[in-house]
């Protein structure tokens, strides 16, 4: 199975929000769609989902038109979208239901991803102190944004969907829930799944996702495996720390200073051959070295520098 | 269309349980069904009128009557029932007699029934005025006086007639009620079209029929639109959107709404039923018959349900569904066109304004056919086939025989183009929804989707 992407094009009016756009999955994995805010992302989300129409080219799934209605899709939106007023158990049943998951699958794969997520207590209602009386189900107003969040993921997974978007799934998130969320985010890959992960945390990208494609203002301004991304810019990044002032050979040597921090001096060099000559140069001034780091950029950089820090939030 | 249409039927069971589960909902269903069920034994309480036929406090009446033609039917027990059989009766020969009488400081059972004609045009009581007065301080009740007017009101062209020495067979004849009609006919002969002018009963089961419909459409379409804008303000719908397309959505709303509305409509029918089994307990008839509400019998007794055969049944089912739907579409895309409930009345005004235009139109071509205008020509027409207004004035007109089957047919298949359009533009406007977080729709913007795509894919 593979998803493709082919030459998208969405326009509004006059202005183009998705421009050209290609990208291809062709084995299980992690896919990042990355950009600020308005670059595309989402409405690319919602094309691939069929909730937006698009007026040139091709989402394929496994070679034919992928059809949003005959795949399992699951999906966490940006925003979250639960009825406040109605009890967790009911809607988590009707989203299940939607999706053609029988009542009695439903309630198993619920109590699953209940305890797995920690929000039994939510979903059947916590025992009442009164004996006898039921315990009262909560509805999701009265739970807290995490754990809305929680039973959102539910419901994107209760279906167990071949092909899942999750569009910024550790927003808001504290620690302890984002490792839970990441935990079941490696669970999903572990099963083979097809994921495609939109997140402005670039870490948490370069955790799961093998391929990206950054966006701005509707175009692919880059795309690849990550990893070749990252050697195609080379070990260009260096920090350096001494226990002396080494600011006379970085001036010799030429070096573009990015920043000095307590933890050394970030170096911009021109390839591994001149931080080696510099690293010598040091060894040889008998200059005790505490730390020297020669390293890839990270997304992030590689990402301020694509699309331009004037642009990001 | 059938993948489109798929899941309508998931959408339209949770939001029918969900509402029907609502706190809100059980509140008003309970609040109405007992109002239904209190409404015939509290309606028999205070008006009496089933214990009407047993007593009265009148016992002595005072006639004065100029015209010489009425009076003496009364005084003479011409014209009597069982009721006032008992009663005494006393003819005073001027007007200054009674006023005497009345001024005097005891009237005890006693009331004053005075017949007056005047041929001065000028004067407020040109013509014959007939008023029963009675005693504020006295013992005779309103009730009871109120009885007496109308037993008097209703037999006073038997009087006439009885005056005019008219036979009992001929009176019975002629005391029944009398239709006017203006038909006009073909050159063949043939009678061209149907009267279009109503009576008063037949204008006031309009009415009522008119009212009954605006309620249900509006707590319909108040509930369909208000279901989306939650949707819409809780994001709830992009995830649906993932399983359903726009359209399941719209027909899942909309049937389950319809579906909210007969369940209030059986209840109260249930309601009714027992209100009647109640009231009959309680207020038994003399003759030990089943009392109905007055409007039932009045529906039997004047022939307005003459029109009531299973192929009309059938064209009123089909156009009072094709209307809800058209209704429960109207709301819903007026509800999509905002993001918050807060701007939920300032999306429905297109709504709101369709269903008052669409109420309005029947109810003044109602009034003008109950006094006996006919005049509105291609205009009574444009009212029938309007799909705004068909489902307002067609049934009513079909159980009274006032319209024929066909116009009904033609109004339901412009009602079912009217929807199938509406549907087209569902996903239009649910996909600039999406796209446009928070800024509400314009009529001018829906008009625009409204125009079909040069290319567009998917």
């Amino acid at each position: 199975m593979s998803l493709e992407v082919k030459n998208l094009v969405k326009k509004y009016g006059d202005k183009t929000v998705v421009n050209n756009l290609s990208f291809e999955m062709k084995e299980p994995g992690v896919y990042a769609l990355l950009g600020t805010n308005g670059a595309g992302k989402t409405t690319t989300i919602r094309i691939i989902l069929g909730m937006l129409t698009y007026d040139e080219g091709q989402v394929l799934w496994d070679g034919k038109a992928l059809d949003p209605m005959k795949l399992n899709i699951g999906y966490l939106a940006e925003e979250r979208g639960l009825y406040p007023k109605f009890t967790l158990m009911d809607q988590l049943i009707y989203f299940a239901a939607l999706k053609n998951v029988p009542k009695d699958e439903a309630k198993k794969r619920i109590k699953y991803w209940a305890e797995r997520l920690g929000v039994e207590e939510y979903i059947y209602g916590a025992p009442s102190s009164k004996k006898g009386k039921k315990p009262k189900e909560k509805t999701a107003d009265q739970l807290s944004k995490g754990n809305q969040q929680k039973i959102q993921l539910m419901a994107a997974l209760l279906s167990d969907p071949e092909f899942i978007v999750l569009d910024e799934p550790l927003s808001g998130l504290d620690p302890v829930n984002s490792d839970l969320f990441k935990s079941i985010i490696k669970e999903i890959i572990s099963r083979e799944k097809y994921l495609i992960m939109s997140s402005h945390q670039m870490a948490t990208i370069e955790e799961f996702c093998k391929d990206i494609t950054i966006l701005d203002k509707g175009n692919a301004v880059l795309q690849g495996d990550l990893n070749e991304i990252k050697k195609g810019y080379g070990r260009v990044n260096m920090i350096v720390k001494c226990e002396r002032d080494i600011k006379p050979y970085i001036e010799s040597f030429g070096l573009n200073v990015v920043n000095e921090t307590p933890d050394g001096y970030h170096l911009k060099v021109t390839g591994e051959e001149q931080a080696t000559l510099f690293l010598k140069k040091l060894i040889e001034e008998k200059v005790p070295v505490i730390r020297f780091e020669l390293r890839e950029p990270s997304l992030h950089e590689i990402f301020v520098e694509k699309v331009g820090e004037g642009n990001e939030n | 269309m059938k993948t489109k249409l798929r899941g309508f039927w998931k959408i339209c069971a949770f939001a029918y349980t969900q509402s029907m589960k609502s706190k809100a909902m059980k509140v008003t269903m309970a609040v109405l069904c007992i109002i239904a069920v209190i409404s015939m034994p509290l309606s028999s309480a205070l008006s009496g009128s089933t214990k009407e036929a047993e007593t009265t406090s009148i016992e002595k009446v005072y006639v004065y009557d100029n015209t010489g033609i009425i009076g003496e039917q009364f005084a003479n027990k011409n014209i009597t029932n069982n009721l006032y059989e008992g009663i005494s009766y006393e003819m005073k020969e001027s007007k200054d007699d009674i006023e005497d009488l009345i001024n005097r400081e005891d009237n005890k059972g006693e009331v004053f029934l005075v017949i007056e004609y005047s041929d001065n045009e000028e004067s407020l009581n040109y013509g014959i005025n007939i008023c029963t007065y009675y005693g504020k301080e006295s013992d005779v009740s309103s009730s009871d006086a109120n009885d007496y007017s109308v037993f008097v009101e209703e037999n006073v062209r038997k009087a006439v007639l009885k005056s005019a020495g008219t036979d009992e067979e001929d009176i019975n004849k002629i005391s029944k009620d009398i239709e006017y009609n203006v038909q006009t006919f073909n050159s063949d002969g043939s009678i061209a079209e149907n009267d279009e002018s109503i009576s008063q009963f037949q204008y006031n089961f309009t009415i009522i029929f008119i009212c009954l419909l605006i309620f249900m459409i509006s707590f319909a379409g108040g509930k369909v639109s208000e279901i989306i804008v939650t949707e819409k303000a809780t994001r709830v719908m992009e995830y649906i959107l993932t399983s359903v397309k726009p359209m399941a959505i719209l027909v899942g709303k909309v049937l389950s709404a319809m579906l909210m509305m007969l369940t209030i409509l059986a209840g109260l029918a249930v309601s009714f039923v027992v209100s009647i089994f109640i009231n009959n307990i309680m207020f038994p008839s003399d003759d030990g018959s089943i009392v109905l509400p007055g409007v039932l019998t009045d529906m039997v007794e004047k022939g307005a349900i003459s029109g009531i055969t299973p192929l009309n049944i059938i064209l009123i089912i089909i156009l009072l569904t094709a209307g809800c739907v058209f209704y429960g579409l109207v709301a819903g895309i007026a509800g999509a066109t905002v993001s918050k409930i807060e701007e939920m009345a300032e999306g429905m005004k297109i709504f709101t304004f369709t269903m008052i235009v669409g109420a309005y139109l029947p109810l003044f071509l109602s009034m003008t056919n109950s006094v006996g205008e006919t005049g509105w020509g291609t205009m009574t027409y444009v009212v029938y086939l309007l799909p705004i207004s068909s489902i307002f004035i067609l049934p009513q007109y079909l159980i009274l025989g006032k319209v024929q089957a066909g116009i009904v047919v033609g109004a339901i298949g412009i009602l079912i183009v009217s929807v199938v359009l509406l549907l087209l533009l569902v996903n239009k406007v649910y996909e600039h929804m999406l796209y446009s977080n928070g800024a509400p729709l314009k009529v001018k913007d829906i008009i625009k989707m409204a125009k079909p795509d040069k290319e567009e894919k998917c």
